[in-house]
């Protein structure tokens, strides 16, 4: 699988599989607590004392957002994030970053106020090039899961053309099914999910190409994302 | 047929919006009404605020791309959700955002829509067939 831990990482730095292992320790201590109040929402601990930060989780910038504000606080900190709740995969995957990858990653994104707040985050950082470990975006998630399928196009196209296929973009394992309408990959997601509990997933249409994508109204659009629309930076 | 209620958004009275009881199974096996606004500038189905995918134990599906009013695009984290809908258990992707349910025109189509746009006024959704298409 594609996972890229090529990413430049301090010598004294914690090897992966060990963070991982002592992230998740110190998570199952504090998850019964986690859970009864902050279920959905994303826990970033520093593995090096257990303190940690919790924030809401809206997207993919929401693990730069509390890694900060924990970095700010602990600046020796290597930190490891868990989506509390359990059901979702968010944060089970280790992915080693830097300060710097981080803000490289961010400034990709369609807003300046976030890629600004990335920028400053590594500038002001005292730790640059601190390892910090974060699971696959939504980005990435769409990235493997089209590098995947265009591995098995030729064969799905030939016998499958007009359905559906989901595939966990970290097993490989697929489920193709009919397409009748944006719901019809509910069904195989949850059958992905029965063989593995953690599956991440990602749907393609064989053949024939579907917009999916719905639209908010200006009223949810001005609710929920109003400090987008009027560009106003968020923290 | 599914009837509703206007009432008011802000505590002032004033902001009328059209909301539905909407019957939603939990993770426990029993159903749960929530009310929700009816906005048909929403393309999807139905939107759910976190605390009550939590609640209710709903399954977590994937990431969604969603485009907002201004063309901008988002990821939005989505979960599978059963509800009943004009008497009938339907299951559909929700969109956890926001901080109440909404339904959109996915939800709603075919349907008719009678709205009485005063505060108290009646809502109904009447399931409505499409006329057949015209012909040349």
């Amino acid at each position: 699988m594609p996972i890229d831990y090529t990413l430049d990482c301090p010598p004294d730095c914690v090897p992966d599989d060990e963070a991982a292992a002592l992230g998740r320790q110190i998570y199952a201590g504090m998850r019964a607590e986690m859970e009864a109040g902050h279920r959905g929402r994303l826990v970033v601990i520093d593995i090096n004392t257990g303190d940690y930060e919790i924030g809401d989780y809206h997207g993919s910038p929401s693990d730069l957002e509390i890694t900060k504000r924990l970095l700010r606080r602990r600046p020796d900190a290597r930190t490891w994030a868990e989506l509390v709740g359990g059901q979702y995969v968010f944060a089970r995957i280790p992915w080693r970053r830097t300060m710097e990858s981080l803000a490289a990653r961010h400034n990709e994104l369609a807003y300046d106020s976030k890629a600004k707040a990335a920028r400053d985050a590594a500038a002001t950082c005292p730790h640059r090039g601190q390892m910090v470990q974060f699971a696959y975006t939504p980005e990435e998630t769409a990235e493997l899961g089209r590098q995947i399928y265009a591995g098995m196009r030729a064969e799905m196209e030939a016998n499958h053309w007009g359905r559906l296929v989901v595939i966990d973009v970290q097993s490989g394992d697929y489920e193709v099914a009919d397409y009748r309408d944006s719901n019809s990959d509910i069904e195989p997601i949850m059958r992905l999910r029965e063989r593995d509990p953690n599956t991440l997933v990602w749907t393609e249409f064989i053949g024939v190409p579907r917009d999916t994508t719905v639209r908010l109204s200006w009223r949810q659009t001005m609710e929920w994302f109003g400090d987008l629309v009027k560009g106003a930076p968020r923290d | 047929m599914i009837r509703g209620r206007v009432v008011a958004a802000r505590d002032d009275g004033t902001g009328l919006e059209p909301r539905i009881p909407l019957d939603i199974l939990g993770g426990d096996g029993s159903f749960r009404s929530v009310s929700a606004v009816v906005d048909t500038g929403f393309t999807g189905a139905l939107t759910l605020p976190e605390p009550i995918v939590s609640d209710l134990d709903l399954h977590r599906l994937d990431d969604q791309e969603i485009v907002l009013a201004d063309g901008r695009k988002q990821s939005r984290p989505t979960c599978r959700a059963e509800l009943l809908w004009h008497g009938q258990p339907i299951t559909l992707r929700a969109y956890m955002m926001g901080d109440q349910p909404m339904i959109g025109t996915a939800l709603l189509s075919p349907c008719r829509i009678a709205i009485d746009l005063w505060l108290g006024g009646a809502v109904i959704i009447t399931e409505t067939p499409p006329p057949p298409p015209a012909t040349a």
